[in-house]
C-alpha cells in the first residue's frame, strides 16, 4: 500500500489544488479511490493523482524567504516613484506659470 | 406500442431492474465493512449506481405497466421479483442485536459476482441500445457510460485476487467453482422475449447473450489459470454444469426470504404513505 | 534553545494563530493529543456507520435508499480522510484499527446506542449531525493545519446530511400518526445521548485540548448553541422533548436542563454502552473475515501482474 496525493481542478481554467491523499495498493486503484474520495459530488473537472514519493517538499525559511532585502522585485520598492512624479509635475507647472 | 407487447416488455424490464436492485442491495451491505476504507467508499458508489440504474428501469417499466416505481421496487409480492438467484446471496457478515453476529463475509464472492454480472450486463445493455422504444435507448446510453468504470474496477480486483498473495487465488477459484451454475442462471429469459426481439424492442434475447459471455469469461480465466466448466466444440460451447433457473420466473432461495423481509419492513408500515 | 523554551515558543505560535503542519517539529504532548483527538474522531465516523447501515437495506423508497447510502458513505469517507491524518502523524492503519477493535481507543458516545426504527434514521441524520456540525465548525480553527482543512470538507458534507435528516423527519411527522410516532419515540431515546454529546462542562482552564488549540470552544458553549438552535425547531413541528426541566432562563441567558449523569457517559466511553460490545464485535468479525484480502494486495498489484 502506498500513499498518493490528490490535486483537483474544480472549474475549467482554475489551478490544480491539493485536496488530500489516499492509501492504495497500486496506481489504478489510487485513481479510482481519488475520484471517490475527492469528487463524489462531481466537484472536479480534472484530477492529478501522484505518488507521495514523487512529491518534493520544501519549507526551509531561508530558502523560501531569504533574509537580504529584495525590494527591487516588489511593488513596495517603488513607492518613491509617486514622490518623483509629483516633483516633476510641480516643476513643469512652475515653468508654465 | 400494442398492449400485449407493452405488458411483456414491462415484465422484461422488471428483470433488468430487479437484477440491479438486488445486486445493489447486496453490494451496499459492504458499506462500513469493506476490506479497506478507501475501497469501502468506492464500492458504496458502485452499489448506489446500481440502485440508481434500477430506479431508471423501474421508471421505464412503470410507464409501460402504469405503476409507480417505488411500488414496483418495494411493494410487489415476494414471488413476483424476477432477478437472477445469483444476486440475492448475502456476501457480507450480518449484524445481530444480541451480538451473535452471522459470519460469511466473502470478498471473493462480492468481486467475482459483480464483475461477471457486469460482463453480462454490458452485453444486455448493448442489446438494448438500438431498442425501437426511444426512452429506453436514451437511459441505456447513460447507464453504459457509468458502467465503463464498474468494469474497470471489477477487472482490477479480478486480477488482484487471481494473482494475490496468500489464500486469494484459491478463494477466488473456490467461489467460482461453487457459483458457476448460479452465474449461468443470468441467461434465463423472461416470458415473451422472442416477440420482443421480433418487434425490435430487444436487440438480442437474453439466452443469446450466453455464448458471447462464455467467450469473454474464458478469456479472463485462462490467462490467470482459473478453471471454468465449459469448452469449445465445433459450433459453440459445451457446458459441463447446469444453470440454476427459476429466478426470472419469481422462484428464489433462502437469501431472498431474508432480503425481501428486510427490504420491505419499513415500507409495509405505511405502504401508501409518503416517506 | 532548551526543550522547555522550544515548547513555550510553540505554544506562543499557537496562541498567535499559527498552524502546525505534519512535518513540523511539535512537542510530544501536542503530537500525542492531536493524534488521539483525530483518531477518536475517525473511529467515531467508522463506528457511527454501523448503526445506520442496517437502514440502507430497510429504506422505504428508492430515493431514501440512495440518500442513506450516500450519507453513510460520506461518514466512511470522513473516516478515511481522518485516518490518513493519523497515519501521517506516525501511526499505521492496522494499529489504529487493532486499537479500536481491542477497545484501546475510544469512539463517540452516541454510537454506543442501538437503532430501533426508521425514526432513528431521521433523528440521527438531523439532530446528531446537527450537534456534530456545531463542534466541527469550531474545529475548522484547529491549530493543526491538516485537521482544520479536513474539517472544512467534513462540514460541507455534513450540511447535506442535516437537510436529508430533516427531510426524513418532516416527511414522517407530516405523514400518518404511525409515521409521526416513529419519530417521537426515536427522539425520546436519543435525547439523553444528544445532551451528553459535547461531554461534561469542563472549565476552559482545565481543558488541555483547548489549551493546545486542537479544539477552539469549551463543551458547554457548544451545548448551549445546540439548544439555542434546535429546541425551537423540534418543538415547532409538534415533537415533544422528554426533559420537563428544559427551559431558557432569560436572566442568565442560558438553557437549563435536568442534571446529566456524567459518570454514565464515562462508562459508555469505556465500552459499556448498550450496544458497544456488539458493535465492536461486528467490526472485529468483518475485519478478521477480510484479512486475506489485505494480505493479497499487500505488495503492489502492478508487481503481481508483471
Amino acid at each position: 500500500m502506498e500513499v498518493y496525493e490528490v490535486f483537483r481542478q474544480e472549474k475549467e481554467g482554475e489551478a490544480m489544488v491539493h485536496v488530500g491523499s489516499v492509501d492504495a495498493p497500486d496506481a489504478e486503484l489510487a485513481v479510482q479511490y481519488a475520484r471517490e474520495v475527492y469528487s463524489r459530488r462531481s466537484e472536479a473537472t480534472r484530477l492529478w493523482v501522484v505518488p507521495r514519493a514523487a512529491v518534493m517538499e520544501l519549507d526551509d525559511a531561508d530558502f523560501l524567504r531569504p533574509p537580504i532585502e529584495r525590494t527591487y522585485r516588489m511593488g513596495e520598492g517603488y513607492r518613491v516613484t509617486i514622490a518623483k512624479r509629483r516633483q516633476l509635475q510641480a516643476r513643469e507647472a512652475g515653468h508654465g506659470a | 406500442m400494442e398492449p400485449e407487447l407493452a405488458a411483456a416488455f414491462g415484465r422484461y424490464l422488471l428483470t433488468v431492474a430487479d437484477d440491479e436492485l438486488v445486486l445493489g442491495y447486496r453490494d451496499s451491505e459492504w458499506t462500513a465493512v469493506a476490506p479497506m476504507v478507501e475501497e469501502d467508499v468506492a464500492f458504496s458508489s458502485l452499489a448506489q449506481d446500481e440502485i440508481g440504474h434500477a430506479r431508471l428501469f423501474y421508471m421505464l417499466a412503470g410507464e409501460l405497466l402504469d405503476a409507480d416505481p417505488d411500488h414496483l421496487a418495494l411493494l410487489r409480492p415476494k414471488g413476483e421479483y424476477y432477478h437472477a438467484r445469483l444476486l440475492e446471496v448475502r456476501a457480507t457478515p450480518r449484524y445481530v442485536e444480541s451480538g451473535e453476529h452471522l459470519g460469511g463475509g466473502d470478498w471473493a464472492l462480492a468481486v467475482a459476482r459483480r464483475y461477471l454480472y457486469d460482463l453480462f450486463d454490458d452485453l444486455r445493455t448493448e442489446a438494448l441500445l438500438g431498442s425501437s422504444w426511444k426512452p429506453l435507448a436514451g437511459a441505456v446510453q447513460k447507464v453504459r457510460r457509468e458502467e465503463t468504470y464498474h468494469l474497470r474496477h471489477g477487472a482490477t480486483w479480478w486480477t488482484a485476487l487471481a494473482r494475490g498473495r496468500g489464500e486469494s487465488p484459491a478463494r477466488l477459484a473456490a467461489v467460482l467453482d461453487a457459483r458457476w451454475p448460479d452465474l449461468l442462471g443470468l441467461f434465463e429469459e423472461a416470458p415473451g422475449e422472442d416477440a420482443l426481439q421480433a418487434a425490435g424492442l430487444l436487440g438480442r434475447r437474453t439466452s443469446l447473450l450466453r455464448d458471447p459471455w462464455l467467450e469473454r469469461v474464458a478469456a479472463r480465466c485462462e490467462p490467470l489459470g482459473l478453471p471454468f466448466p465449459w469448452r469449445r466444440v465445433d459450433d459453440g460451447w459445451e457446458l459441463m454444469v447446469d444453470p440454476v433457473l427459476g429466478g426470472r420466473q419469481g422462484r428464489h432461495g433462502a437469501g431472498w426470504d431474508e432480503l425481501y423481509e428486510e427490504m420491505t419492513m419499513v415500507r409495509r408500515l405505511e405502504p401508501e404513505g409518503v416517506w | 534553545m532548551t526543550d522547555d523554551q522550544r515548547i513555550e515558543e510553540f505554544k506562543q505560535r499557537i496562541r498567535d494563530g499559527h498552524r502546525v503542519e505534519a512535518g513540523d517539529w511539535m512537542p510530544d504532548e501536542y503530537r500525542f493529543r492531536v493524534s488521539r483527538f483525530i483518531e477518536m474522531h475517525a473511529n467515531s465516523e467508522i463506528m457511527g456507520a454501523l448503526p445506520e447501515r442496517d437502514w440502507i437495506l430497510r429504506a422505504p423508497s428508492l430515493h431514501r435508499k440512495l440518500a442513506v447510502t450516500a450519507k453513510i458513505q460520506d461518514e466512511v469517507g470522513h473516516a478515511q480522510l481522518l485516518y490518513r491524518l493519523v497515519e501521517d502523524l506516525g501511526k499505521p492503519r492496522e494499529q489504529i484499527l487493532a486499537d479500536l477493535i481491542d477497545g484501546k481507543s475510544k469512539f463517540h458516545n452516541v454510537f454506543h446506542y442501538p437503532t430501533r426504527s426508521w425514526g432513528d434514521v431521521g433523528i440521527i441524520a438531523w439532530l446528531v449531525d446537527a450537534a456534530a456540525v456545531i463542534s466541527q465548525a469550531a474545529l475548522q480553527r484547529s491549530s493543526y493545519g491538516p485537521y482544520a482543512r479536513v474539517m472544512r470538507r467534513i462540514c460541507w458534507e455534513e450540511a447535506f446530511h442535516l437537510k436529508h435528516g430533516e427531510d426524513i423527519v418532516l416527511t414522517a411527522v407530516g405523514g400518518t400518526p404511525r409515521q409521526k410516532a416513529l419519530i417521537q419515540e426515536a427522539l425520546e431515546r436519543w435525547w439523553e445521548p444528544l445532551m451528553m454529546f459535547y461531554g461534561p462542562p469542563t472549565p476552559a482552564e482545565q481543558d488541555k485540548d483547548l489549551a493546545w488549540g486542537i479544539k477552539s470552544r469549551p463543551n458547554e458553549d457548544l451545548r448551549q448553541e445546540f439548544l439555542g438552535k434546535y429546541v425551537k425547531r423540534i418543538r415547532e413541528i409538534g415533537l415533544e422533548i422528554p426533559d420537563p426541566a428544559l427551559r431558557f432562563d432569560e436572566a442568565s441567558g442560558r438553557w437549563e436542563y435536568s442534571p446529566i449523569d456524567w459518570e454514565k457517559l464515562a462508562q459508555i466511553g469505556r465500552g459499556h454502552g448498550p450496544a458497544s460490545q456488539q458493535r465492536l464485535g461486528f467490526r472485529r468479525l468483518s475485519y478478521e473475515e477480510t484479512g486475506w484480502v489485505r494480505q493479497a494486495v499487500a505488495g503492489s498489484v502492478a508487481e503481481l501482474v508483471a
